[in-house]
């Protein structure tokens, strides 16, 4: 039985003025039937690229992208209606992802004009049970976008990314527009959606708390590539790659607990990438307080440490404990 | 000791709404302390530092017994004086590290404009300086250079430089970091915390998000449409909060570390709150006949101040009602 998602070594390139940018590379990851797989790091890291490529919008260079077994291309050549049936995806910005000139109640029912499902009167019923399965009152159905707050918006979005029961949301960072009460409420719903119909989730963000909140597992990117991956609570308490650290370490400085319980622990490499990339060899070298010269040529393969544990540092085995003083 | 900003009852109403945006808001900040106020979008935080900085349009009625910066009444600040007084005394760093720029003028000299002469080389000179301790390499050339050229947290820092250019003696910064990534975050935080220490900056932050205030804010005041609910001192706020919508806020944030939350926040209710009782009372699990026609002044619970008829029990009250 194949994943529900598998991406395979891929890479993406893109070609500016300025020279080549290289968004991915080699990034392998698998979401399994009603898993949700966290995917984090900073801006530039790659991760949207990532979510584009799943859904279809942009091809890659190199690599394949599976869909239950089937190629994502081959999908979108033979079957594309079956194909955005079956993979969804929620973004950033609620009030972009709606039509503003179209009532809440076309944008819900428009998936189903377009895959032929049901006929006007059971459309606008199912409009009505999805607005009720994200908190909504389907009064709604009849306003503008303009007329809802963006907490309310990202229910819309999110139910109509439910409206064909997808088998996989690709949610990219569908919270970070939001306030810490709003997204509460948002975080809930998606907990609920997924214990209730058992969709795996490939969840984009940069708030490793809400990662925690609902994923399974966690995978972290750097510079394009894939740096770690593992269990979210082990990676949090056994992280194997520096950047990591430095990601928790960041999140830590600026976390409730974090401030209350401690003051900052050390200062970690924090400062994002001011230079330009290396050209060889590890990307977070220049970052990295670990750095020997066999990090700075060839890339560091991906390892695995431990059961669905992998990353890609040369040095894992020498990195310190973490204090769990200063974590807990 | 005299008091760098006080406002007393300050209410705003914007245009002919029939409630005010803001409304009863008093605090006061000495030189060199940090304040920061919290709530979700329409609490009405950003108004109150607009308002301040005599900065809202004239569709905003502004109504205070007290508003003073530097004894200066800001109620009647007008013209040539206020904006002198913005552009010399009050410091202010804004969320969108994009939108605060013009994207056709160069970095220095969008940060030097209004300047001549021997004043414009003095504050160039000044300028390169700030810069260069706060992280931005090759400060002299970085000024020659235009918005798109930086990135969004080097734009931030270089705000936060053009805010402290002048000598400020308070910084307003509203949502500074929301729109950076984690790790720059972090370091944007801790530049402010450390700026506001070395320079004896009074700082009004205003945000959405309790990790940044415990971070940088002394005090935290909370707000709930257009009111204060609980004004207390950060740490005191965060490890024991007594109004029952900042155990509510404080709730609704996933964290890292520590049990795994099954729920996070509580439910909550769709429309406005009265104009009568405790604007909270519409959301409350402890809500009685009392809340709802009665609203509650701020009253001195151990450090805190708290606009709550169950200050003192508010917490065991909601673990009895879960």
């Amino acid at each position: 039985m194949s994943a529900l998602l598998e991406v395979e070594g891929v890479s993406k390139r893109y070609h500016g003025k300025r020279g080549t940018v290289v968004a991915c590379h080699d990034v392998s990851l698998k979401v399994e039937a009603g898993e949700v797989v966290g995917l984090v790091g900073e801006s530039g890291s790659g991760k949207s690229t990532v979510a584009s490529m799943v859904l279809g919008l942009v091809e890659p260079d190199e690599g394949a992208i599976r869909f239950r077994g089937r190629d994502v291309r081959e999908c979108l050549a033979k079957d594309r209606i079956g194909f955005r049936a079956g993979v969804q995806g929620v973004f950033q910005q609620p009030r972009a992802a709606l039509d503003s000139r179209r009532q809440i109640g076309w944008s819900l029912m428009e998936p189903m004009v377009v895959h032929k499902i049901g006929t006007r009167a059971s459309r606008e019923r199912r409009v009505d049970e999805l607005l009720r399965a994200v908190d909504l009152d389907p009064s709604l159905a009849n306003r503008k976008p303009h007329q809802l707050s963006g907490g309310q918006l990202q229910r819309v979005n999110i139910a109509r990314a439910l409206s064909l029961d997808p088998e996989l949301l690709i949610c990219d960072e569908p919270v970070s527009a939001l306030d810490v009460s709003v997204q509460s409420q948002v975080l809930n719903l998606l907990e609920d959606i997924r214990e209730r119909t058992g969709v795996g989730m490939l969840f984009i963000s940069h708030d490793l708390g809400v990662v925690r909140y609902l994923c399974d597992r966690l995978v972290v990117m750097y510079a394009g590539r894939v740096v770690e991956e593992g269990e979210v609570d082990v990676v949090r308490d056994t992280a194997a790659h520096p950047y990591t650290r430095a990601l928790l370490g960041a999140a830590m400085k600026v976390s409730v607990r974090g401030a209350v319980g401690v003051e900052a622990a050390e200062e970690s490499a924090t400062t994002p990438p001011r230079e330009d990339l290396p050209r060889d060899g590890c990307m977070f070298a220049p970052r990295c307080a670990m750095v020997r010269d066999a990090c700075r040529t060839g890339e560091p393969p991906l390892v695995e440490i431990g059961p669905s544990r992998l990353t890609a540092c040369l040095r894992h085995a020498e990195l310190p404990p973490m204090d769990a003083s200063v974590f807990a | 000791m005299t008091e760098l900003v006080k406002v007393e009852d300050l209410s705003i109403t914007y245009g002919r709404a029939d409630r005010p945006a803001v409304d009863g808001v008093t605090f006061s900040l000495a030189p060199g302390e940090s304040l920061a106020l919290v709530g979700e979008t329409g609490s009405g935080k950003t108004s109150v530092v607009m308002a301040l900085a005599q900065l809202l349009g004239p569709g905003a009625s502004i109504d205070a017994r007290t508003m003073s910066f530097e004894g200066h009444d800001m109620l009647r600040m007008r013209g040539k004086a206020l904006r002198a007084l913005r552009r010399e005394r009050i410091g202010m760093v804004f969320q969108d590290p994009f939108g605060s720029w013009n994207p056709s003028r160069k970095i220095g000299t969008q940060l030097l404009e209004g300047s001549r002469g021997a004043e414009r080389q003095r504050l160039r000179s000044r300028l390169v300086e700030i810069l260069g301790r706060i992280g931005i390499s090759r400060p002299e050339s970085r000024l020659e250079d235009y918005p798109h050229q930086y990135s969004g947290g080097m734009l931030q820092r270089t705000l936060i430089a053009g805010a402290l250019l002048r000598g400020p003696s308070l910084v307003i910064a509203d949502e500074p970091t929301s729109a950076l990534d984690t790790t720059v975050q972090a370091d944007i935080l801790a530049l402010i915390a450390q700026l506001q220490q070395d320079r004896e900056l009074a700082l009004v932050v205003v945000s959405h998000d309790l990790g940044v205030v415990a971070r940088i804010a002394e005090r935290t005041i909370v707000m709930y449409h257009g009111r204060m609910v609980e004004d207390a001192p950060t740490a005191e706020l965060l490890t024991s909060p007594r109004h029952p919508y900042t155990i509510n806020l404080i709730a609704a944030v996933p964290l890292l570390h520590g049990p795994r939350q099954r729920r996070l926040g509580v439910k909550v209710a769709q429309g406005l709150p009265s104009l009568a009782g405790c604007v909270y009372a519409h959301r409350c699990a402890l809500a009685t006949e009392l809340c709802r026609t009665t609203q509650p002044e701020l009253r001195q619970v151990g450090q805190a101040q708290v606009a709550c008829h169950f200050a003192d029990q508010s917490k065991e009250l909601l673990e009895a009602a879960e």
